[in-house]
């Protein structure tokens, strides 16, 4: 991935941005020593890294406001970033941009329980705002895998998922309203506490868009009792094609599982030497199933879907009778990504969803490409909703290996596109995937997406370089054949 | 109208007949009225177009997969039809949409956002579009979303095409989430409960871990549905909550719910507790008189109660007639959803004002006395809550984003876009 030249126009206006945003701000708000902006230089994504120009870390909404009526007045690109834990770089800064971090907003400002939600900053991380409405018996659904780390903001500009969002759906079918800073510093409110709001689903347009149409201030998410019990059950496979064909006949027993996740003979193994949950080292594959609810229900599906298990082959098949089973079966799976580390130097961890009937046409496929790329690949999959990783091991250390694994990475992303499915079903689009939204999306598609850019910034200031291929100025865009409405920027051109 | 002036009628089949339409109208600067089956005209503002651009012939499954749980249909089948087809594989709509007549269609609920009582627990008709086809007012064909449920691949435009009411693109093929039916079901019934208590009950029973899929409440005064006659005595107020599952589970926490409500109750089953909540989504109870508006505001649950006597207290205020009618109402959604039939003598800026003082929106629905396509009443104009200047600016952009020659819909939501 080419990174791009800063603009040395912007880069002029440093000083002046600092010193204007200070005689608003509190020193410690404001970041300008690379010492102090070093911190900030990527996100999830290591592998590239960009000092920003300055950072800002707002209080409060005002803050916020304040922070983003200079920038704009400065025409200096801001790049918002919530805990930094994204796995697509779309919170890596821009050298000659403003990276707005929002960490500091972490108050949880209020908990109806009534109502069913909690009113909170987008700094919060995910799980405290279960933490918090635990004892009540509540909890916030949707669980992605860095939910101790990463922030309700960035949940809410990723749309992020997480393995119960089966059942449970994903971010934007869990909040009820938000408040967002658009690019000219005005305030925007959608929904509240109300089940829907006037107008247009403007929450639901926010919802995932990585940083791109506002920064989100504030949250109202919804919040779910959590389920008297939840209980798994392990089935053991002789081939992944196998397990699929047990996943869609779970479904078509007309169950729908809190969760339910497939992994590969290389994930089992990785897991299991790292974690020691009694995975069976050897085994093509397994499929893990969690039935949460009242504990009737939950007693009645796991008997249902053993049968169902049995008739599609498993070869051997382990039920949780206890909290402690049922999270040790689980230790396996949450150890997967960590346990890579054990296998290999780096691991490169894709994200791409596929219709699940076609799972074993890609696996067989990844397979392939592992071998004529010569890297190992490792699968956990969410095949409750097809949502596949596949884990690319690579040495970074080796010249041309990153770069082989980007390409080996980018293949498997189209092969997602190709059988129906999509570039992205978690992690976002931000930089990583930025050059693959022509092959998913057509010229029309695209405008579209740009409709909406242009009527909430108009300006692009806000995260430029992710998510599009190419940057587009609005004023032209009108009716013009998209051709001739293309401004190019050379320096963002190819990021 | 002259006959120089009769409405022109199209009904494309395919998508680029539809394309062909819109561009027509933008070359020829004529706006569009854009329906489905007609059967939500009266919701909303009505459209002044002289060309009608209807879908009914775009109709039809296109691929459904019960394994995928997804069903990829075009907008003009009728939703009778699709909703038989899911019923053979014994899947359905999750967010149980309201009918509002025979010719309702999936694109019309798509595009109005119409979700029904189970939208308490299953979520609303947008959760469930996971992708869409479609002719923007620029006579382009997009396609948003995609054929899976886990899906940030760009902006998530399967949202903005919900509820926009045919504004900013028409509908040409939607992706819809489906999901299995219940084996049983099971709705518990308390009566004499004032709106306070019921509304009370409504949130513990969804605080609860039993997982509810129905909560409404019918005051007094206001028609039960027919599934309850003989069960419940004429007249009392009844509060409903539905359990829906595989039978032993709706055994044991039907029995939970009826410890949660400290009262007696009784209880319909199956069949009959299936006619009760379509009677409710269908908003049965309600008669609408001339002269009467029937309105739906969204509140959080528990201002509902309060919301009721706010509305009804404006209502007598503002009433000119000797008649003493008290407004019908009727609570769903756990209090979520207030149905109400308000005299014409309250007028829309009125209600708009409480609604908004209770945290929540109002929306006309229908107005008893204006006629599809005329105004004879001034709050049809004011059917939409107002917006605050920045979500109007986004609104107004987003409109000419899409449609800059405005023939889609004109004046569908809003006065001036």
């Amino acid at each position: 991935m080419d990174l791009p030249e800063p603009d040395p126009a912007r880069l002029a206006k440093k000083d002046a941005a600092v010193k204007a945003l200070l005689a608003v701000l509190p020193r410690e708000c404001v970041l300008y020593s690379v010492e102090d902006l070093i911190a900030y230089e990527c996100d999830g994504v290591s592998a590239y890294r960009q000092v920003p120009m300055a950072v800002v870390l707002p209080r409060s909404t005002d803050d916020v406001c304040a922070a983003m009526k200079i920038l704009h007045k400065f025409q200096l690109p801001v790049v918002p970033w919530g805990a930094g834990t994204g796995l697509s770089g779309g919170a890596l800064p821009l050298n000659d941009g403003v990276t707005i971090v929002l960490a500091k907003m972490r108050k949880i400002l209020e908990v109806d329980l009534d109502n069913g939600c909690a009113v909170v900053q987008p700094g919060v991380t995910n799980a405290r705002i279960t933490q918090a409405v635990q004892a009540e018996g509540f909890y916030y659904a949707p669980d992605p895998s860095s939910q101790i780390a990463c922030s309700i903001g960035g949940n809410v500009a990723e749309n992020s998922g997480g393995v119960h969002c089966l059942k449970y759906g994903v971010t934007t079918n869990n909040l009820l309203g938000l408040e967002v800073v658009l690019a000219d510093g005005e305030v925007l409110r959608v929904g509240g506490k109300s089940l829907d709001a006037p107008g247009y689903d403007l929450m639901g347009l926010l919802t995932g868009s990585e940083g791109l149409l506002g920064i989100i201030t504030e949250v109202t998410v919804r919040l779910l009792r959590k389920p008297e019990t939840a209980r798994a059950v392990l089935a053991v496979f002789d081939t992944v094609e196998e397990s699929g064909q047990a996943v869609a006949d779970v479904i078509a027993a007309g169950m729908v599982p809190a969760g339910m996740e497939i992994m590969d003979k290389l994930a089992i193994e990785a897991s299991e030497d790292y974690a020691k949950a009694g995975y069976p080292v050897g085994a093509e594959a397994i499929l893990l199933i969690e039935h949460d609810g009242p504990e009737v229900e939950v007693n009645y599906l796991l008997e249902r879907t053993e049968t169902v298990l049995r008739a599609a082959g498993a070869t051997e098949i382990r039920i949780s009778s206890s909290e402690q089973e049922r999270l040790l079966l689980w230790a396996g799976r949450k150890a997967a990504f960590p346990a890579m580390g054990r296998l290999s130097p780096d691991y490169y961890c894709m994200d791409g969803t596929i219709p699940r009937g076609a799972l074993a046409k890609v696996l067989g496929k990844i397979r392939e490409l592992s071998g004529s790329y010569d890297l190992r690949v490792a699968n956990v999959f969410h095949a409750g909703d097809g949502n596949l990783h596949p884990l690319l091991l690579y040495d970074g250390n080796v010249p041309g290996e990153l770069e082989k694994a980007e390409q080996m990475g980018a293949e498997i992303l189209k092969l997602c596109v190709d059988v129906g499915g999509v570039l992205t079903g978690e992690h976002g689009v931000g930089t990583e995937k930025r050059d693959l939204m022509t092959y998913q999306f057509g010229e029309r598609d695209l405008d579209a997406m740009q409709h909406v850019k242009c009527s909430f910034d108009a300006e692009s200031m806000l995260n430029p370089g992710k998510m599009f291929p190419v940057l587009k100025r609005c004023a032209e865009f009108g009716g013009m054949h998209i051709h001739d409405g293309k401004l190019p920027f050379p320096e963002l051109d190819r990021f | 109208m002259s006959a120089e002036e009769s409405t022109h009628h199209s009904a494309p089949d395919n998508t680029t007949s539809v394309q062909a339409c819109v561009q027509e109208a933008i070359n020829d600067k004529v706006p569009l009225e854009v329906v489905g089956g007609g059967s939500k005209r009266f919701y909303g503002r009505p459209v002044f177009a002289s060309r009608t651009l209807s879908l009914i012939k775009l109709s039809g499954v296109i691929d459904y997969q019960p394994g995928e749980l997804l069903v990829v249909v075009r907008p003009g089948t009728p939703l009778m039809e699709l909703e038989r087809t899911l019923a053979e594989s014994k899947q359905a709509l999750a967010f149980e949409p309201p009918h509002w007549g025979p010719e309702a269609t999936i694109g019309g609920t798509m595009a109005c956002n119409l979700s029904g009582p189970r939208r308490v627990r299953a979520g609303a008709a947008r959760d469930h579009l996971l992708g869409f086809e479609a002719v923007t007012g620029r006579g382009h064909i997009v396609r948003g979303g995609g054929r899976v449920v886990k899906n940030v691949t760009g902006y998530d435009l399967s949202k903005l095409m919900c509820g926009s009411f045919g504004t900013l693109a028409v509908l040409t093929e939607l992706v819809i989430k489906v999901l299995p039916t219940a084996e049983t079901e099971r709705t518990v019934v308390v009566t004499g409960l004032d709106d306070a208590e019921a509304v009370s009950l409504l949130i513990l029973a969804s605080r609860s871990p039993h997982n509810v899929s129905g909560l409404a409440h019918l005051p007094r005064g206001v028609r039960a549905p027919k599934a309850l006659s003989g069960v419940t005595a004429d007249g009392d107020s009844l509060t409903l909550i539905r359990l829906e599952g595989p039978g032993p589970s709706v055994d044991h926490r039907a029995r939970q719910i009826v410890k949660l409500t400290a009262r007696s109750t009784v209880s319909v089953e199956q069949e009959a507790s299936a006619l009760v909540w379509t009677a409710l989504r269908e908003l049965e109870p309600l008669a609408i008189e001339t002269g009467e508006r029937l309105w739906r505001v969204s509140v959080p649950p528990n201002a509902s109660a309060k919301f009721k006597a706010t509305l009804l207290n404006a209502a007598s205020l503002s009433s000119t007639e000797a008649s003493t009618t008290t407004p019908q109402v009727f609570f769903d959604w756990g209090g979520g959803v207030v149905w109400c039939v308000l005299p014409g003598s309250l007028s829309a800026s009125d209600v708009h004002r409480l609604a908004h003082d209770a945290g929540g929106h109002a929306r006309l629905v229908r107005s008893a006395g204006a006629h599809e396509g005329m105004t004879g009443d001034e709050a049809v104009d004011q059917a939409f809550s107002p917006l605050d200047s920045v979500n109007r600016a986004v609104h107004q952009r987003l409109k000419l984003a899409f449609d800059p020659s405005g023939v889609l819909n004109p004046g569908r939501m809003y006065a001036g876009f």
